[in-house]
């Protein structure tokens, strides 16, 4: 939600590019707007839509400012529908890079970041030319880059973010430093491979967990799976053949099957975790950079 | 003098056609301004800001003056967001003279058939006043809903009777109403099988009154279950030759998973006919919904 938080001024932001003359139009919204009723200046936003449809200018203007409202309800599928029932290729060529942006960002806001991928890349080629939507562009891609594990192409966005904002030299420098130093390899998440996990809790009960780092599952796995195999040993010793069979053999099978399945578990959820923490940090760490004084 | 005497006569004739225009002029702006915000209200629809088309039409005093035009819109808007119950309060307000009365009665009714309330539903079609209404279209589509409300109530009499009347050749019914026959046929064949069999089934072999029911699999692994609990049972009991805590324990263990074996091949028999029946009536209310977008399109 923090993170949802520090998108919204961007987009509020972005959208004063477009202000236009025909405040008439749009007065009565905006007033809403002002107000925080929300709802009705999306509707009275849909309505200039709606009524000026031969009027690009005018209905584009009214759909960006329809989509920013609905995200401040929260409603990022709506506001992901608002912009793009607008074909990129139909637009005018001074909307086309923002709504591009806007398209990749709410695909972003609503978890669907593989589509936002693609979506970032086609922005960054129809707005290359403009460079204060180049560093929105940026921004988005590193941390859109950052939530894929993506994180060279991470690093190369901030450091491209940076190179667009025109820094003095040494401020230029001492960011790169501390971009370089986020990517190095210790600092970027480890991440652990499900189908090792796998391997490992197949050939050594409980050493899955271990590899996925959680020491005391991995013991209690290996425990349950040991024991259940000597009480098998066992009853067998004891001349309870079938009860040793099918129980102290029936627990193992279904602890060792269990097992192996909680490490690749483990393994996801940590992994996921660790990439929640460092996407945190870009976010942060980009958003300082954009907020930089030049 | 005479040109003022006919100057006289016509004035009020002038001043009254004046008049007349004006209200025209006035009438025309009113209903122009009226059918643009029901363009909007269709557009918000249609752009699937169904919760703002509501706001609209609950707010909107222009479209509130319009009861049977905005009870339609209101309906449409709840039916698509699957608000059913709702949805029908606001489509049965629509009166018999708009243009929308027909999909809106049809729609209510679906609605109904959508809830399980069937008989709710029949009562809705059998509302519907046609008049000296010729269209031989929708009286194959009121015939094709009420054969299968008639399906879903399981009543055959009532279902033949109105699938009788359907004209089969109609582009928006054709395929569903070929497929009625074989679903009804579905039904009678959907025979609930012997509780008391399964659960003596059961009771000699574990989970074979669930193959019985028609679940195989489960039936192999209550099997498995119960019969290994019995031998663990037995094992146990083998070597000591008396009853200790251990194999007592077993035993209890061995008798519950039996007797809730036996139940639940008796449990199964509903279930199995259950799902059947549910999937029958599934495929019959994708079949009623099917023609009525097509017809009402």
């Amino acid at each position: 939600m923090k993170l949802k938080t520090k998108f919204y001024l961007i987009c509020i932001f972005l959208c004063e590019f477009f202000s236009i003359n025909a405040e008439n139009i749009f007065e009565k919204a905006d007033s809403l707007y002002n107000i925080k009723n929300y709802q009705f200046a999306a509707i009275e936003y849909e309505r200039i839509y709606f009524e000026n449809f031969e009027n690009d200018s005018v209905k584009y203007n009214a759909c960006l400012k329809k989509a920013e409202t609905l995200m401040l309800m929260n409603d990022f599928s709506k506001a992901r529908i608002c912009i793009d029932r607008v074909s990129l290729a139909q637009l005018p060529d001074k909307f086309k890079p923002i709504f591009a942006y806007q398209s990749a960002f709410y695909a972003f806001l609503n978890d669907n970041i593989n589509e936002a991928e693609s979506k970032i890349y086609i922005a960054k080629h129809i707005a290359s030319k403009d460079t204060s939507l180049l560093l929105y562009i940026y921004f988005l891609e590193s941390n859109i880059k950052s939530h894929v594990g993506k994180y060279n192409e991470s690093k190369e966005s901030i450091l491209q973010l940076i190179e667009i904002k025109h820094f003095k030299q040494n401020t230029s420098d001492s960011l790169k430093s501390i971009v370089n130093n986020y990517f190095k390899k210790k600092n970027t998440p480890n991440i652990k491979s499900e189908k090792i996990a796998r391997a490992w809790s197949t050939f050594l009960p409980g050493s899955g967990q271990l590899y996925a780092g959680a020491f005391w599952n991995g013991v209690f796995s290996g425990g349950l799976q040991f024991s259940s195999l000597a009480g098998a040993a066992y009853l067998f010793y004891k001349q309870y053949y079938i009860t040793g069979f099918s129980m102290g053999l029936g627990l193992f099978q279904a602890f060792y099957f269990g097992g192996i399945r909680n490490a690749s578990r483990l393994v996801i959820k940590n992994n996921q975790k660790k990439q929640i923490i460092f996407n945190q940090k870009i976010n942060n760490l980009t958003t300082y950079i954009l907020n930089y004084p030049n | 003098m005479k040109r003022f005497l006919l100057f006289l006569i016509f004035l009020p004739t002038y001043i009254f056609s004046q008049d007349i225009d004006s209200l025209n002029i006035i009438a025309n702006k009113k209903d122009s301004i009226t059918n643009k915000e029901f363009a909007f209200v269709n557009h918000l629809i249609y752009s699937k800001f169904h919760d703002e088309a509501l706001i609209e039409l609950n707010t909107n005093s222009i479209l509130l003056n319009n009861t049977d035009s905005s009870n339609y819109l209101k309906g449409w808007t709840l039916y698509m967001i699957k608000d059913l119950d709702n949805s029908t309060l606001s489509l049965l307000k629509v009166n018999k003279n708009h243009s929308t009365y027909y999909k809106s009665r049809f729609f209510a009714s679906y609605n109904q058939v959508y809830l399980g309330k069937y008989s709710f539903a029949d009562s809705l079609l059998n509302s519907i006043s046609f008049g000296n209404n010729e269209n031989l279209p929708l009286l194959s589509l009121y015939n094709f809903e009420k054969a299968g409300i008639s399906l879903l109530n399981q009543d055959f009499e009532n279902f033949n009777s109105h699938y009788s009347k359907i004209d089969t050749s109609y582009y928006f019914l054709e395929n569903e109403a070929k497929r009625m026959p074989l679903l009804a046929l579905k039904i009678q064949n959907n025979r609930r099988k012997s509780r008391v069999l399964a659960g003596a089934m059961s009771a000699i072999i574990p989970g074979l009154g669930k193959i019985y029911a028609g679940k195989t699999k489960e039936g192999i692994a209550s099997f498995m279950h119960v019969s290994v609990l019995g031998l663990i049972t037995y094992d146990l009991y083998r070597k000591d030759k008396k009853i200790n805590v251990f194999n007592a324990l077993s035993a209890i263990v061995f008798g519950v998973f039996y007797g809730g074996n036996i139940y639940g091949s008796i449990s199964c028999v509903d279930r199995v006919y259950n799902e059947k029946k549910h999937e029958i009536e599934n495929q019959i209310l994708f079949d009623l919904h099917i023609p009525l977008r097509i017809f009402f399109n």
